[in-house]
């Protein structure tokens, strides 16, 4: 810096910090053309003052101790003293030039301090006033409910046959379907009176079954009505002793499971139709008349650990757990045992509507399980 | 009798035509249309079975066997109203008729497909409510997704899927205690082994979060996790946040608590109240407690203004850089204006304690040094700036604090300069006290600064047009003696008209109570903050 009272030149450094080499550059431009029109006034009464020198802007070596021209805080402020006693010399001989104070020149002397919010703000500032908005959610975030089975069906088959009609004139038989589901004393069983419980009453035996003992040559549709009438009833019963429970949550899945069941007993009767009468499927089906054969023939198709699910003792006996994901593939497979295969069996038959295919493979298979 | 005749006429038309109708003919079109009906039926084709079948009913109305195989074909069709139709058509007509066990299973097959519609119709709802849930989740209506969720599990209790949106809606509201308990009772309910796992780390996190809310206080400005008790952000250096004390809690934003400042000139000579603005909802502590939603608020509020995180760490924006250390804020750098603010600060237990920092208040830099007692609280601060707003000089001042019964009881600041050899050496040093009082219920109830002493002495004339210029600021100036008229203020110079002096500038104080963040006016010697709450309003 010129001294204008001595007319020397006093190096002066560390009294300014930059954060950049841009911002020190430009501050270094702004002080040089401040510090020439300075100089260019005063030049005017005095021809010899001097332009102040400026170095080049450079990594500050003021703060780092190993560098010589480090300066401690002692040295630091009298180096800010030595660089204010000369600027307020030059304040000086411009208001002694005849300038205000207020003057452009003199103000620019000291550059006024430039407020910079965004360091210089507060330190304790309240926390945000507005309520802070709810961040959007993804609606993958929520979970879907696994409670309800899409691929179940919707509609239970009604496992009903059609009625003969006589021709117009024919005098008909009294109280006599020509194809009833059972015997032709009873055609069907009767309904079973209300289940004051969950429990489930197994159909009577003596109405749904024929009196007398199943003839060796049962046709497959006698054989049908036998085993599966009779079934259906058991389901139904099923369907009226969980119409007690209060449980939504039980009493949905009894319904479901009795919605399998249906679906079963349709594809078994379309199987033993389709198998023909002299099949072992149709004799045993028709020859199954007792509680106890009924459960034997179903343990012999299904497997032992069905039966107790079959013949359900309480409603909630009709929920058979752990379906396999793929019953069809299980079945196909060369390595499952016969158990895997029949309990495979069971879950095929209460899901699909068979298709012929189907039917002939599925007769094929049911044929070596009951050997 | 003209009518009476007419009313057996048409009585007996039905029956006349029903015998009309059963010629040869018409039981041959009426076998053939029951024989294509069974093939139809045969075939699976009850659409088509059941136009024959409507065909022979037409040649033969009310045949029951018809009836009922229409019956029957209509609930192949899944057309339950129409099948109920014909049995009751046919329970009406042939009460005791031959297929009556046969009608009896069909209508228990089709009370089964009602019931069965009505649970599909149930099932379809219940889905619905989760479809509806997510939708409203997705539109950020978490309360009106939270009422879906649980109409889904009073209907099935014991269903997982709505007891999780449930936890993952009070999740996303804030209320972490309330999600966790969503998630035990999920976690309870749900039978697949992943999901559980999943959800274990997910309510291990949040307890982890709940235990933060009791133990930790957000920095408003950056959002960083604090301890509660720490002095000042480690990583912006924001602060300092010290939640015991009833300083910080003096200026609730609530109804009935005010603060007023009032300031005299010398000899008591009243000048004027000022209101002080409020600084928290409540105290401190409950204002800055950890919220998972409070420190997105405030990460929100500063990335709005363009400023960076990594992580919870702040960095900077554009303009400002942030240079973070292992454990804290180094430097703050402005890239564009060029300041540079350096931070030297210890960790002292769970605190960050700072021992030297740049401040940056109006434009003009401080560099301020604290000392701290045993008990980590401020003993002494030591205050350096230039006054780049008056005539440059290198100010210091120095505070001494003072404590009773763990309050802060009076702080003592002294201040001073030295000017330069053109101004004729001036010297300044004025002492200032401040004063803490508190109610019984322990709250800051006043807080009184006095200018004890302020002394202005020039060692020399000053140099020829200064002398001038200070002739004007003080006409009775003379060197070695002290300024008559400096309780007026301590000026140094003029710009134009326009008189520049040193204040006392309270300012870089700033740590010791939020109230003395002021610089008191020229001609000030005493300023007395009276503090107000509502009677239920608690510091601890």
């Amino acid at each position: 810096m010129y001294k204008p009272d001595t007319r020397q030149f006093t190096e002066v450094w560390g009294t300014n910090q930059f954060a950049s080499q841009a911002a020190c550059d430009r501050a270094r431009d702004a002080a040089m053309k401040r510090n020439a029109a300075v100089v260019s006034y005063l030049k005017h009464s005095d021809s010899n003052y001097d332009l102040d020198r400026f170095g080049p802007c450079h990594c500050d070596g003021s703060i780092d101790p190993a560098m010589p021209t480090f300066l401690n805080d002692a040295q630091r402020i009298a180096q800010l003293r030595t660089a204010e006693e000369i600027r307020q010399r030059v304040r000086e001989h411009l208001l002694d030039a005849g300038l205000t104070s207020d003057a452009e020149l003199i103000r620019s002397l000291y550059p006024a301090p430039v407020p910079n919010p965004l360091i210089g703000g507060p330190r304790v500032v309240p926390p945000p006033q507005v309520a802070p908005v709810a961040q959007l959610g993804s609606a993958a975030d929520l979970k879907v409910t696994k409670a309800i089975d899409a691929s179940k069906p919707a509609v239970a088959s009604i496992d009903l046959p059609l009625v003969d009609v006589l021709p117009p004139g024919t005098p008909a038989p009294p109280q006599t379907a020509s194809t009833p589901p059972s015997s032709p004393s009873s055609p069907s069983p009767a309904p079973t009176p209300e289940l004051p419980t969950v429990t489930v009453e197994a159909p009577p035996t003596t109405q749904a079954a024929p009196p007398e003992p199943a003839a060796p040559d049962t046709s497959a549709e006698d054989a049908a009505d036998n085993f599966i009438g009779y079934e259906t009833q058991r389901i139904q019963n099923v369907l009226k002793a969980a119409s007690t429970i209060n449980d939504e949550s039980v009493k949905s899945k009894i319904f479901e499971a009795c919605l399998q069941r249906t679906q079963l007993l349709s594809n078994l009767r379309g199987l033993i139709l389709g198998a023909g009468t002299h099949s072992r499927l149709a004799a045993d089906a028709g020859a199954a008349k007792s509680e106890s054969e009924r459960v034997a023939f179903v343990s012999k198709l299904f497997g032992s650990e069905i039966a107790p699910h079959w013949a359900a003792k309480e409603a909630t006996d009709v929920i058979v757990d752990g379906a396999p994901d793929n019953p069809e593939k299980l079945l196909r497979d060369r390595q499952s045992n016969d158990e895997q295969k029949r309990r495979a069996l069971y879950f095929l038959l209460a899901r699909i509507t068979a298709t012929e295919e189907q039917q002939l493979w599925l007769s094929t298979l049911i044929d070596g399980l009951l050997q | 009798m003209c009518y009476l005749l007419s009313a057996v006429f048409y009585l007996a038309l039905p029956v006349f035509a029903q015998e009309a109708s059963q010629t040869p003919a018409n039981n041959d079109d009426f076998t053939k249309a029951v024989f294509f009906g069974r093939k139809f039926a045969d075939m699976n084709d009850y659409a088509a079975a059941y136009d024959q079948f409507a065909k022979a009913e037409s040649l033969q109305p009310d045949n029951p066997a018809v009836l009922y195989d229409m019956a029957v074909l209509l609930a192949k069709s899944a057309r339950w109203t129409d099948a109920q139709r014909k049995v009751d058509r046919y329970l009406q007509l042939y009460p005791a008729g031959a297929e009556k066990p046969l009608i009896d299973k069909l209508q228990l097959e089709l009370e089964f497909q009602r019931e069965l519609q009505k649970k599909k119709k149930a099932d379809e709802d219940y889905v619905e409510l989760f479809n509806r849930a997510r939708f409203l989740y997705g539109k950020a209506d978490l309360d009106a997704s939270l009422k879906l969720a649980q109409q889904a599990e009073q209907q099935r209790p014991t269903d997982p899927a709505p007891v999780y949106n449930e936890a993952v809606i009070f999740e996303k509201q804030g209320d972490l205690t309330k999600a966790v308990e969503r998630f035990h009772r999920y976690s309870e309910l749900e039978t697949d082994a992943d999901a559980k796992a999943g959800v274990d780390q997910r309510i291990f996190a949040l307890d982890s979060e709940i235990d933060d809310m009791k133990t930790k206080i957000l920095c408003p400005f950056c959002g960083l996790r604090l301890p509660i008790g720490a002095g000042w952000c480690p990583r912006c250096w924001h602060g300092p946040y010290f939640t015991s004390s009833p300083l910080w809690s003096s200026l609730p934003c609530t109804d009935g608590a005010s603060a007023t400042r009032a300031t005299y000139f010398s000899e008591d000579r009243f000048n004027r109240n000022d209101s002080l603005p409020c600084l928290f909802p409540g105290t401190m502590l409950d204002s800055l407690r950890y919220t998972p939603s409070k420190q997105r608020a405030i990460q929100d509020a500063r990335k709005t203004e363009g400023w960076t995180y990594n992580g919870e760490i702040i960095q900077g924006r554009p303009d400002v850089k942030f240079v973070q250390g292992a454990e804290m804020l180094e430097r703050v750098l402005a890239t564009n204006s060029g300041e540079v603010l350096n931070y030297a600060a210890h960790k002292a237990g769970d605190a960050w304690l700072l021992d030297r920092e740049d401040l940056l208040i109006d434009g003009q830099k401080y560099t301020v040094r604290y000392t701290f007692d045993a008990s980590n609280r401020i003993a002494h601060q030591q205050v350096d700036y230039q006054n780049a707003a008056a005539c440059n000089h290198l100010v210091t001042m120095t505070a001494d604090y003072a404590y009773a019964n763990d309050a802060l009881s009076t702080v003592g600041i002294k201040g001073g300069y030295e000017g330069y050899v053109v101004e004729g050496l001036p010297k300044t040093d004025w002492q200032t006290n401040v004063v803490f009082s508190y109610d019984d219920k322990g709250r800051l109830a006043k807080q009184e600064v006095v200018v004890a002493s302020l002394q202005k002495q020039y060692a020399q004339k000053p140099v020829g047009a200064v002398r001038d210029e200070l002739s004007k600021v003080y006409p009775s100036m003379r060197a070695k003696r002290p300024v008559e008229g400096i309780n007026r203020g301590d000026f140094c110079a003029t710009n134009g008209t326009l008189l520049l002096g040193n204040a006392i500038d309270l300012r870089p104080f700033y740590a010791m109570a939020p109230a003395i963040n002021w610089s008191l006016p020229y001609g000030v010697m005493r300023a007395v903050v009276t503090f107000t709450y509502p009677d239920s309003y608690r510091i601890r």
